[in-house]
Order: structure tokens, then C-alpha cells, then sequence
């Protein structure tokens, strides 16, 4: 189905591979297919611009210096039918005094400083507020009782199925390796994955430990992070990689898993540990701190393993657990494969059309047919179940 | 939780001046004549302090000698006054007591006090006049009561009272008789006496009544102006953040039409050069009329002509000075019509395409990135270490990417236009090194890290994840740099992780090879790969070479080419010597000397020059030097000249560098005291046929081709296999 020509303008400050900009992606051919034409405008370009224009996107844009002021001229300049501003909450209700069409408003984040910049008028201010996990969703509603529970609506973020799978491509001579992926940043509480890794290789002397970064960092940083792998008995079996092509990412993933390695996941806060289920999807079992929305994708000794933040000795166990018992491992990895059915880039794609179609048109049905067995459609609405298989 | 002190109460550090975080000058100056004036009108010998915060009257009057009680229901400000209380002398101390209570609830004789005093305490009452007939209370018949108050509206949460003088006057007037009224600030200062006994009538007085009247008024008047004043302050914020945000704009469209300007005033400038066969001062000043140039760029421009032989060399500078655009970038100027970042990233894409077809198109023959550090090929005839590497390569037809530093904001760029030698700026570099680590046409791939910085720790983590050889060259001692005041962008710990990392080392001299290894390199992995010269170089300075081989000795000139920095070139040394030595001529080619050198006669310098210009001059030198400081920074250089001084035959005298002292024909000074010595030692010096023989063999196997074989199998990539001839 593609109908009229719609158009949608994006808005987000980071152009950068991953994170936002991987789940819009996964979108793209979703919203192509329903007809959809998007902008994206960014403040600052990280690299990630061409992806998006590979993926679909018509136009990319930066604008370092007037990003807000130039997001609401460009919307209100153009006959967009919609706007998705993604974690940039200053943004909405300038917008939504001058632009005339659907605002969406989504949040990803994390991180409280950036959770606590929203306020209920903002959430209100914008048509559809959009998380991506339960946590996220009952987070804000905590925080500003006020905004109603169905004004946030929940939709998981995308995986790139094609990358992240566990048939593909893998690299020789990544056995026996404990894997960090993520920023250099403190909600990602990468100094204790470090402390962990590090006690870890000394006692299992035959392992190595590989950081995996995006995003920036800081001279301080990486100096830190330098003095922690200082030790000579410890520096030749640590690894750093920064900036790895996400396309890349997944045959590290699966490196690793053939090779017997896991996941370390440290965070303080996950909105919906994006990185975690990319892993699993290749099949590399992860260990995690019970954060934020982790708990959705991860139950203890079913498809992963959790671990309380700040117990260092108790994700020692857990790592100690995982390359003892191999049946461990296995079952693990099968469970996972199992729960991330759940995470279909074809359901949750649908999922966001019909979020989409009802913030555009709310009269019309859903001109799709809603897949059966989404009773935990984010999006399910009396006019999707009333949808008229009759047109197929 | 703590309880914040509130600004009221840090009236002992405002007094001593240590809270210049919250209170101005002004604030520190009306404090401090407040207390004052309420020290001086205490009498008597007991005091009370009613609301003595941190206690700074209460210390002051005990230190002159009155027994003083001070009281407040405030812990952090007794314990700031306790606290200050500790640091006075005992007998002081003993005069001096502070309680933490509320003046209605502490158990005080009555009629004990001679002087009570209330500083800023009235406005914070909920009954002021409960205040009032406390203080009558405690006080002695004749007693003394004295009050400061803000006078009238003042901002605090806490101050329930806003007092004019009317309402301050029917307070005390039953209780007190008041002697003075002074205004400090905007402080209410009242001096009065205890009354008898308490009149039980309130004053009646039209007058009293008017005043009081009066005041209401204004004080309504105060509220809505300060109201105002408000709205008015927050939209000025609104108004400079506007403004701000529209000169940033303007500032924008200004370089954007300059850039339009500079590149048609250069072709302008361009045009007018040419037809002008001998221009003098007649149009000079017409282009300055024409052109509008500043009276600075003109004193340039007229230093220039008198300084220069070829005055339409220096016209053309003169027309290329005034028409260049400026921009803001500090240091930097963009040539004109230089593309914006945006633009550059445009371009460098699909450089990147079309270099990638080029590696891809040979995939017999190794590809190589060199992350310098240093400045673009070509900039300013700088020719060091990685840009001979790169160039050797290219030549060589191995596809190299080259990249070189830049500013944060500069704008300095290289156009690619095919070839084998892609130049890429670091900070584009470190966006795209993921995309270009991943580039595998199946050939052998080498990274060589000339420079560990920040970047370059996880850098070399992407490039190894990728199959690539790592190479970390060390061709300076960068901890020495920054102890000299060079290169901030360093940490011991980043080269040491690098070395560790790296699958071998080259270092350019036996110091730094040494240091590598004590820094953690494996010893079997690393390896001394000195500098060199360019074929080129050698092949011009070969006729200067015979000639000397053949006898001639230079007519005396001692010579000098390279960097001229104070940093390390000596410059006090060669001065002195050359005073001492007025026999001898002593030229120096190069640039970055400091400035107000006095030369003497004997000392010509004779600015930065080519290869060709520095061969013909040096080929009448009879010595050349490299009178480098002696220090550790010294010690660890493999200088690139001195390849050049030997291809040409010179005899070198050279401060101390382990790396050269067995080089051919080189006479080292140990310090400085034995510099004119070695010098004396190298102009008699007749070097044997077997000296030339071994100096020729010595730079025929220096050349830089040699040392980028070398690097190569180093990191076992075998050339001749790659169809290329290094």
C-alpha cells in the first residue's frame, strides 16, 4: 500500500551510528513501504548521515548552530504531515506553537539528568509521547502523574535483523574473550565493567577482555581507563575498539559467542539495552546489571544473567557460572532466541505504522492487517481490529 | 539533610571579606561600617547580643574588654561564632559567651545588661515588640538599646517586618527613648535609651501619623517598582540572548560575503599584477587607495619592498596580503573559495570513494595509512619524517592515506585529484577511520602511528580488529617535547599503551629505542629505523660531495639549515662564538628564530630556502652545524639535516646525540664549553679517502626509500612481491 505521499521531518542532535538512529533506520523501509517520505535534522554529524540516506532517508541535515530555531522554521516552512522530535525536550513546545501537524515526541534515554529536563507540560504538549520499554513508559508516569497513561505509548526499539542474526560472517581468533560494549560515559558505569573484567582476567588467565566504544570521550577518560589496564600482567589481554562500523557489529557478536566469550552489560540505566539484544540475537549470552528496562528482555538464568549493580563479586559468579557450565550457556542462548521472538522487526514495525496512522489519520483504519497474536500491540485500537482484511 | 546557611547569617565571613561568593564589594564595605557603628556606641560592661549570628560584634566588643553573652536560635551560625570564639585569646575567651537559644526561652538575669544590642534581628520577628520588651527586660535602668534594620523593602524570605522609621519609632517608643538615627546602606541604624518605666500610652502625634502615612505609600511604591524592575531584567535576559543569537548570524552572512569578496579581489589582485613591470611607491599607494588597506597592512607591504630585491615578488605579496579574506579562525587563513566543513566532508566522501577504487583496483600491493600528527604535504616546504614516508609511498605506487593535523575550526584542505596519496585531515580521519579500517581488497594493510595522542590509543585497537599490521614510529621524544613547553596533547600513558599494543616499533635513534623498551615494548619487536634523505637531495648534492672529496675545503663559512626555534637551537652559543670568533662567517637558512636578535657581523641570516637554494649555498660551507641545546630532547633526536650536510660532503659538529656520534664525519660536543674546540677540530680536519668512501656508502643507504623497504618488511610485507619499486 503506499497511497499519498506522506511527510515526516526528524529531529535529534547526535547523527551518529547506533543507538537512535539504528532503530530509525529499521524503520525506514517500513515507512517507505507505507508511503512515507522522511527529513532528518541533526545538530551534530558524527558520521552516521550517509547510513541514513542509504536507509531511505530522504534529506539529512545539520545544523550545529541554530539546530532548535531551524527545526521549527524547516517544519513550519514545509507541508510535513508530521514531526518526531527524539529526545530533545526543549524542542517541543516551540514546536508545537508554530507547527500545525502531529508532533510525536519520543524518548529514548536513559539517563535521569536528561529524563528530568522533560516536565508534564512538555509531555502534553506533543500528540503522542513514544518510549521504548515499559520502564521507560512507568518512569515518566511516576515522575508526572498528571500526564495520562495512554498520552505514552510503548514501542520497542528495532534491531537490524540482517546484522544481528547468529548465521553470518565471524573473524578467527576471538576465543576465550569477555566483551564490553558501549560510551565511555557514566550511565554506563564503565569503570566497574573494568574492575569486574580485569579481577576476571586475573583469576582466568587464558581469557582477554575487549572494549567496544561510540560515541565520544574525554581525555580524563581515557586516561582512567588507561591506569586501570596499566598492569603489565593485565594490558597485553586488554583490548580497545572504538567507533566499529555497526555492520561490524555483528560478526563481533558472533566472534565472541563461537569463541565462548560473553557480554558484560554495567549500566546504571537502560531505557531498552538496545546493545543486549542485538547480542543475544547473535547468539552470545550476556550478564547484566538488573537495570531499567533489562528485566524485559533478560530473566536471571533463563535468557541471561543479572546481577545487582555495584556487586562485583556477585557478576564474578555470574561470569565464573557461564564459562564453567556450558550447559548453562546453552540454555541461556536457546532461551533468548525464544523471548526475542517477541522483538520481530516485522511486529514492532507494524506496531509503529499503526501508532503512526493513528496520530495521522484517527478516523481512518489501520490500512493493514494487524498480525494475530499481538495482544501486546502497543498501538492496538478498536479501529485496527476492525481492520478490513476484505481490501487484501 | 543540612540546613542551608542562609545569606543573613554569614555576617562574620562578610565582615573578614570571605564571602566574595555571595555579597559584592559594596556589600562588604556597608557591613563592616555597621558594625562599626554599633561597637562604637556600646556602653557599660555587660552586653547582650540579641540574634548575634556568627557572633562577629559580640568577638569584637569581648576583645575590647566587655563581658558579652550573644545569643541565636541559629546551630550553624553558634557554631561558626563558637568556632571563631576558640580562636581568641583566653582571657578574651573568658569574657565571651555565645548561646544557642531563643532570646524568649533563655534563662537570663533581668537588669543585668548595660548595652543590648538587636542587628538585624527585628525584621526576622513575628512580634517585633515582644523583642522590644525582652530587650527592656534584660537591660539596666539607663540601659542602652541598639538597632540596626533594613529600611524599608529588602528581599528575603525570612524578614516578616518591613520597617520605615515611623513604624520602628512607635515600637520603641514605649520602652525607649531614641538618642540617634543613622542610615548605613540601606540599613536603619537607632541608637536609644531605656526609659524608667514603660509609657503605657502609644504616642499621638499628627505628625507622627503623617510620616507613617508617608511611608505606606512608599512603600507601595517601592513594591511595584521593584516588580517592574524585575519584568524589565528578565526580558533584557530574553533581549542579549536574541541579540547574541543575531550576531551570531551576521557573523555568519559577514564570512560568507568576504569569502565572495577575497576570491574576487585575489583574482582582481592577480589581474593587476601582471601588466606592472616596475610599480614603486606610485602604485603602491594607488592599489592602497583602490583596495582600502588597513595603514598596518601598508607598513607591511612597504617593510617587504625595501626588504626584497624583486619588488614584483613583493607586489604580488602585497596584493595577495591585501585581497586573502580573513577569517576568524586564529593562525589560520583559508585560501579563497576553501570550502566549509560541511562542504569538505561532501568532498572528502567521495575522495574516499574514488581512492578506495584505487586500492581496490591493485590488491597485490599493500595499503598504508600514516597518522602523522603533523601538517599537510606541502605546506611551507616543511618536509619531515611521515611526509618523505608518504611520498616515498606514493611514488612507489602504494596507495597511502596520509593524515594530517589540523586546528580545531581550521579549514585547511587538500583536494584529491587521483593518484596514490590521499590527504585526509585528523579530525575527518577519526569520523571515517572505522569505514576505512574496514576496507579489505585482500592486500597486506599497514597503519603506522606517528603520533600517540588520544585518538590514536583506540585507533589502533579498530585498525588490528581489522587484520591490519600496527606500527607505532617514534620519531620524536614527546615526553621531553612537553617538558620543553611543546605539545600538550600528550601522556606518557597513551604512548605507553601504544608501544605495548603496537605489532613493532621503529624508533629513529638508539635513545628512543632504549626508552621504548623500558616503556614496555617487546625488545625483539623493536627497531631502530633512523631518518633519512630524499634520491632527490642526494642526487643534486652529489657534485658538491666529489667536489669536497676532491679536495675543496669551503671557504671557511660555517653553515647552518633547519628550524630556528629558541626551543632548541642554541642560539646563545653560536652567537658567542661567533663574537669570539670574527674570522669566521657563520650562515643560517631557516625560520622561527626569536625575535630582537643581536647578530654580529659575522652571522647572516639568510631566511628559509629550497633544496636547490640550500644545496648551492651550502656547497661553499666548510662546516655544518647542528648546535642543538644540550638536553634529553636533544639526546633522543635523529636530525633529518644531518643526512643532508653529509650527502653534501660538509664535516657536521653537533651537540650530543647518541645517535649520530658514529656517523661519518660528525665531531661531537659533549656541552658547550667544547663547541668552538670541536669546531676548531672539523675545520682542520682533512677527512681520508677511507672517510669518504664510508660517508658515501653511509647516505647511498639512508635514502628514504630505504627506510620505508625496511618499515615494510618490518611489517612483513614483501615488496617485491607487490609490483612496486621502493
Amino acid at each position: 500500500m503506499t497511497g499519498q505521499e506522506k511527510r515526516m521531518l526528524m529531529a535529534y542532535y547526535y547523527c551518529t551510528q547506533g543507538g537512535v538512529n539504528s532503530v530509525v533506520k529499521q524503520r525506514m523501509a517500513a515507512l517507505c513501504a507505507a508511503g512515507w517520505e522522511v527529513d532528518f535534522l541533526f545538530k551534530h554529524d558524527t558520521g552516521a548521515k550517509q547510513d541514513l540516506l542509504d536507509a531511505g532517508v530522504r534529506h539529512v541535515e545539520i545544523s550545529e548552530k541554530f539546530f532548535i530555531e531551524d527545526t521549527i522554521d524547516i517544519a513550519s516552512s514545509e507541508p510535513y504531515d508530521c514531526a518526531v522530535i527524539f529526545d530533545v525536550p526543549e524542542l517541543i513546545q516551540p514546536m508545537k506553537r508554530s507547527f500545525r501537524a502531529s508532533l510525536i515526541y519520543e524518548i529514548h534515554t536513559s539517563i535521569l539528568r536528561n529524563l528530568n529536563k522533560n516536565s508534564a507540560d512538555v509531555l502534553l504538549a506533543s500528540d503522542m509521547v513514544l518510549v521504548p520499554s515499559k520502564w521507560s513508559k512507568d518512569w515518566l508516569l511516576n515522575k508526572f502523574p498528571e500526564v495520562p497513561s495512554d498520552r505514552i505509548t510503548v514501542v520497542p526499539n528495532i534491531v537490524d535483523e540482517a546484522i544481528f542474526c547468529p548465521d553470518g560472517p565471524r573473524k578467527e581468533g576471538m576465543e576465550n574473550t569477555l566483551l564490553w560494549v558501549g560510551k565511555l560515559a557514566e550511565s554506563k558505569n564503565w569503570e566497574e565493567a573494568v574492575q569486574i573484567s580485569l579481577t576476571f582476567l586475573r583469576k582466568h588467565r587464558e581469557w582477554r577482555f575487549l572494549i567496544v566504544t561510540g560515541g565520544g570521550y574525554t581525555e580524563k577518560v581515557v586516561k582512567d581507563l588507561l591506569r586501570y589496564i596499566s598492569d603489565e600482567d593485565i594490558s597485553g589481554r586488554v583490548s580497545w575498539i572504538h567507533n566499529l562500523q555497526l555492520a561490524e557489529m555483528g560478526v563481533l557478536y558472533r566472534s565472541v559467542a563461537s569463541g565462548g566469550g560473553m557480554l558484560l552489560s554495567s549500566s546504571l540505566a537502560e531505557s531498552f539495552c538496545l546493545i543486549i539484544h542485538e547480542a543475544m540475537r547473535c547468539g552470545l549470552p550476556v550478564v547484566s546489571t538488573n537495570v531499567g528496562a533489562v528485566p524485559d528482555i533478560i530473566v536471571d538464568n533463563s535468557t541471561g544473567l543479572l546481577y545487582n549493580t555495584g556487586n562485583v563479586q556477585e557478576a564474578l559468579r555470574k561470569l565464573d557460572s557461564l564459562v564453567n557450565d556450558r550447559s548453562l550457556r546453552h540454555r541461556l542462548v536457546s532461551n533468548a532466541f525464544d523471548e526475542l521472538q517477541k522483538f520481530s522487526k516485522e511486529r514492532l514495525c507494524s506496531e509503529y505504522l499503526a501508532c503512526l496512522h493513528r496520530i495521522i489519520s484517527p478516523a481512518q483504519p489501520t490500512p493493514w492487517i494487524d498480525k494475530p497474536g499481538t495482544s501486546n500491540s502497543a498501538c492496538s485500537a478498536p479501529t485496527a481490529t476492525s481492520l478490513d482484511i476484505s481490501r487484501q | 539533610m543540612t540546613k542551608r546557611v542562609e545569606k543573613s547569617d554569614r555576617i562574620s565571613e562578610l565582615y573578614k571579606g570571605l564571602a566574595n561568593d555571595s555579597f559584592s564589594k559594596e556589600a562588604l564595605a556597608v557591613a563592616q561600617e555597621r558594625i562599626h557603628w554599633i561597637c562604637q556606641r556600646v556602653e557599660g560592661k555587660k552586653v547582650i547580643d540579641i540574634g548575634c549570628s556568627q557572633g562577629i560584634a559580640s568577638i569584637l566588643l569581648a576583645r575590647e574588654g566587655f563581658e558579652v553573652v550573644g545569643v541565636d536560635p541559629n546551630t550553624e551560625a553558634i557554631e561558626y561564632a563558637n568556632s571563631d570564639r576558640a580562636k581568641e585569646p583566653p582571657e578574651v575567651q573568658q569574657r565571651l559567651a555565645f548561646i544557642r537559644a531563643d532570646i524568649y526561652d533563655v534563662d537570663l538575669p533581668d537588669r543585668e545588661f548595660h548595652t543590648a544590642i538587636m542587628g538585624e534581628f527585628l525584621e526576622h520577628q513575628v512580634r517585633p515588640d515582644k523583642a522590644i520588651t525582652r530587650a527592656y527586660e534584660l537591660l539596666v535602668d539607663d540601659g542602652k538599646l541598639i538597632i540596626t534594620t533594613p529600611f524599608g523593602l529588602f528581599k528575603d524570605p525570612d524578614h516578616k517586618q518591613t520597617f520605615y522609621v515611623a513604624s520602628l519609632y512607635k515600637l520603641i517608643h514605649p520602652h525607649f527613648v531614641i538618642s540617634e538615627v543613622e542610615i548605613i546602606g540601606r540599613y536603619l541604624c537607632i541608637l536609644c535609651k531605656r526609659r524608667e518605666a514603660v509609657l503605657e500610652k502609644q504616642i499621638d502625634s499628627i505628625e507622627l501619623a503623617l510620616v507613617e502615612r508617608a511611608e505606606q505609600e512608599f512603600q507601595q511604591r517601592e513594591v511595584a517598582l521593584t516588580k517592574e524592575a524585575e519584568k524589565f531584567k528578565a526580558e533584557l535576559g530574553t533581549t542579549k540572548r536574541e541579540r547574541t543569537r543575531l550576531r551570531a548570524e551576521l557573523a555568519k552572512e559577514k564570512r560568507a560575503l568576504q569569502e565572495v569578496i577575497g576570491s574576487f579581489s585575489f583574482q582582481l589582485g592577480q589581474a593587476l599584477v601582471r601588466p606592472v613591470r616596475k610599480p614603486g611607491r606610485f602604485v603602491l599607494l594607488f592599489l592602497y587607495r583602490v583596495l582600502w588597506m588597513s595603514p598596518d597592512g601598508l607598513k607591511w607591504v612597504i617593510l617587504k619592498v625595501t626588504n626584497k630585491s624583486k619588488i614584483l615578488t613583493s607586489l604580488k605579496s602585497f596584493t595577495e596580503t591585501v585581497t586573502l579574506a580573513p577569517v576568524e579562525q586564529k593562525g589560520l587563513h583559508a585560501l579563497p573559495g576553501e570550502p566549509d566543513l560541511s562542504e569538505q566532508a561532501t568532498l572528502l566522501s567521495s575522495f574516499l570513494e574514488r581512492f578506495k577504487e584505487v586500492v581496490f583496483s591493485r590488491p597485490a600491493c599493500p595499503f598504508i595509512v600514516i597518522s602523522s600528527g603533523t601538517r599537510r604535504i606541502g605546506e611551507a616546504n616543511r618536509a619531515n619524517r611521515t611526509m618523505m614516508f608518504a611520498q616515498e609511498l606514493s611514488a612507489a605506487k602504494i596507495p597511502v592515506i596520509y593524515v594530517y593535523y589540523r586546528f580545531k575550526g581550521g579549514r585547511e584542505f587538500v583536494a584529491y585529484e587521483g593518484g596514490y596519496l590521499l590527504q585526509m585531515p585528523n579530525d575527518f580521519f577519526h569520523r571515517w577511520a572505522g569505514s576505512i579500517a574496514a576496507w579489505d581488497s585482500g592486500a597486506a594493510r599497514l597503519f603506522i602511528c606517528s603520533i600517540p595522542d588520544v585518538q590514536a590509543v583506540p585507533e589502533i585497537g579498530l585498525f588490528r580488529y581489522h587484520g591490519w599490521k600496527i606500527a607505532y614510529e617514534v620519531r620524536d621524544d614527546w615526553e621531553e617535547f612537553i617538558k620543553a613547553g611543546v605539545g600538550n596533547w600528550y601522556n606518557i600513558e597513551y604512548e605507553r599503551f601504544i608501544c605495548r599494543q603496537a605489532d613493532f616499533v621503529t624508533t629513529v635513534s638508539t635513545t628512543l629505542r632504549d626508552k621504548m623498551i623500558s616503556m614496555g615494548s617487546n625488545p625483539d619487536r623493536t627497531f631502530l629505523v633512523p631518518n633519512g634523505l630524499t634520491r632527490n637531495f642526494l642526487e643534486k648534492a652529489k657534485s658538491s660531495f666529489e667536489r669536497r672529496r676532491s679536495g675543496y675545503g669551503g671557504n671557511g663559512t660555517i653553515g647552518y639549515f633547519g628550524h630556528l626555534t629558541a626551543n632548541w637551537f642554541n642560539w646563545k652559543l653560536v652567537l658567542k662564538t661567533a663574537s669570539r670568533r670574527p674570522d669566521l662567517r657563520f650562515e643560517i637558512i631557516g625560520f622561527g628564530e626569536p625575535k630582537g636578535l643581536k647578530l654580529p657581523r659575522n652571522v647572516v641570516m639568510l631566511g628559509a630556502k629550497n633544496h636547490e637554494q640550500i644545496i648551492d649555498i651550502a656547497s661553499n660551507w666548510s662546516v655544518a652545524i647542528i648546535p642543538f641545546k644540550n638536553t634529553k630532547l636533544a639526546e633522543g633526536v635523529d636530525p633529518i639535516k644531518i643526512y643532508e650536510y653529509l650527502a653534501l660532503g660538509l664535516r657536521c659538529v653537533a651537540c650530543r646525540m647518541s645517535q649520530i656520534r658514529d656517523y661519518p664525519l660528525v665531531f661531537i660536543y659533549h656541552n658547550d664549553s667544547k663547541f668552538k674546540e670541536a669546531l676548531d677540530g672539523a675545520l682542520k680536519y682533512a677527512p681520508s679517502e677511507e672517510d669518504w668512501a664510508r660517508a658515501q656508502v653511509f647516505v647511498a643507504a639512508s635514502t628514504w626509500g630505504q627506510r620505508v623497504k625496511m618499515t615494510l618488511s618490518l611489517a612483513g610485507i614483501n615488496v617485491s612481491r607487490a609490483e612496486v619499486d621502493v
